[in-house]
């Protein structure tokens, strides 16, 4: 029976790469590096790379060395490169396959953030969200939510704190639903950390 | 500026190397070296054939030793890393067999001093065993120095010289730009900056005087005139 002689056949090189191995080694490589040129390079959409710096920047895996716009010229470090294999990403769960460790990404939810800064009687609502860190935007729908549940409420006739409209704050209602969110008792899309 | 990788002239020629390498048999040898002045998309074109290919791409450095070379393949190639170097060496061997890779080595400078040489030695041993790809490359003078060593030379089947940059490759450059460029700054570039490195510069502060001035195209004049050539000296 014939044999294939293998000598004369080109070698079969590993090719596939997950486009997080690709992202992580270019990464690895260049310590400092730009948006743009991991986009380029990885050949990665714009959203898919910003989740992934998103996660690792809480991490602390990254660090945004100068915001810059636009977003792609924009410059971070690699400040922990542990090892070649890339971490998994998933859900705000990020895995190191070189440390085997697992680390979660705690974040605030606004409605926190927000109870956290309702320390006065009476408060403007922009003093509030820019207090906690908080966009306007996602603010108001809180607002609105703390305006049912009595936690807010309007002054007549209208005051005004800081140059804005002046709200009454229930502290101790504010203080109650604060524990309830702790215990887990309250629950509401987007008010915990789930 | 618009973020999209150009398929320059060095580039294709480059891949095309790196392709022609990857199809020849086992047996053969398979090194290539990429030479040429800074500036003319090496590196960036090495980072895009890296990213492709799943290669190792290593960057030589002055601190280099085989020891410490073996233990950034054993972390690239996925294997432990701990021994001494006979055993790095035997474990990097057995996971190129397996699962075979192309390896590039560049700024390759580093290593063509009489001192470093026996780090290139021991990619050589590599080739031999493995029969993997190794692309080498570094500054225009490394072609010239590895002459010098036969052995070595005649291992190396692909030569990759990096050449000026085309004019094609400026026009593409300056299309990703968010002004359009008139054909007179490209040919003023070409004449006067080669070099892909200095033209994004030079796109980019263009790009800050057009938007504060609301220009949207740009001639030789509104070029000169921009001090985008001169940058803070102005």
């Amino acid at each position: 029976m014939a044999t294939k002689n293998k000598t004369n056949t080109p070698l079969r090189y590993k090719r596939n790469s997950s486009a997080l191995k690709k992202v992580w080694d270019y990464m690895r490589r260049n310590r400092t590096f730009r948006f743009g040129d991991v986009m380029m390079i990885t050949g990665v959409t714009h959203n898919y790379l910003k989740a992934i710096i998103w996660h690792l920047t809480r991490v602390g895996y990254v660090e945004m060395v100068e915001k810059t716009k636009p977003y792609s010229q924009t410059q971070f470090t690699l400040i922990k490169s542990t090892g070649a294999k890339s971490p998994s990403i998933i859900n705000g769960v990020v895995f190191d396959y070189n440390l085997n460790k697992e680390i979660k990404i705690e974040t605030t939810p606004p409605l926190a953030k927000l109870l956290a800064h309702m320390n006065e009687p009476k408060m403007s609502k922009h003093t509030i969200a820019t207090n906690a860190g908080v966009s306007f935007a996602v603010a108001k729908r809180w607002f609105t939510k703390l305006s049912e549940l009595e936690i807010i409420s309007e002054i007549y006739p209208i005051e005004r704190v800081d140059g804005t409209k002046a709200f009454v704050i229930d502290l101790e209602k504010a203080e109650q639903l604060k524990r309830d969110i702790q215990n887990g008792t309250f629950k509401i899309k987007g008010a915990l950390n789930e | 500026m618009k973020e999209e990788f150009i398929t320059t002239v060095n580039y294709s020629t480059l891949y095309e190397a790196v392709q022609s390498l990857k199809s020849l048999p086992r047996s053969a040898p398979k090194m290539g070296l990429g030479f040429g002045h800074f500036g003319l998309g090496k590196t960036f074109s090495l980072e895009k054939i890296a990213a492709m290919e799943n290669a190792i791409l290593l960057r030589a450095a002055q601190t280099w030793t085989k020891s410490s070379v073996l233990s950034d393949l054993c972390e690239e190639l996925g294997v432990d890393t701990n021994g001494n170097g006979p055993i790095k060496y035997k474990r990097a061997i057995e996971s190129l067999v397996s699962e075979p890779r192309v390896i590039i080595v560049d700024e390759i400078d580093a290593l063509l001093r009489s001192s470093k040489f026996e780090v290139l030695e021991m990619f050589r041993d590599f080739h031999d065993e493995t029969g993997v790809v190794i692309f080498f490359v570094g500054m225009e003078e490394s072609n010239r120095k590895l002459k010098k060593h036969k052995h070595f030379y005649s291992r190396i089947v692909e030569f990759v010289e990096f050449q000026p940059i085309h004019k094609e490759d400026i026009e593409s450059f300056c299309m990703l730009s968010d002004v359009v460029i008139k054909q007179d700054v490209v040919e003023y570039f070409i004449k006067k900056f080669p070099n892909l490195r200095q033209i994004k510069v030079l796109l980019i502060r263009l790009e800050k005087y057009c938007s504060l001035n609301d220009i949207e195209e740009v001639d030789l004049k509104t070029f000169k005139m921009s001090g985008a050539e001169y940058g803070d000296k102005k």
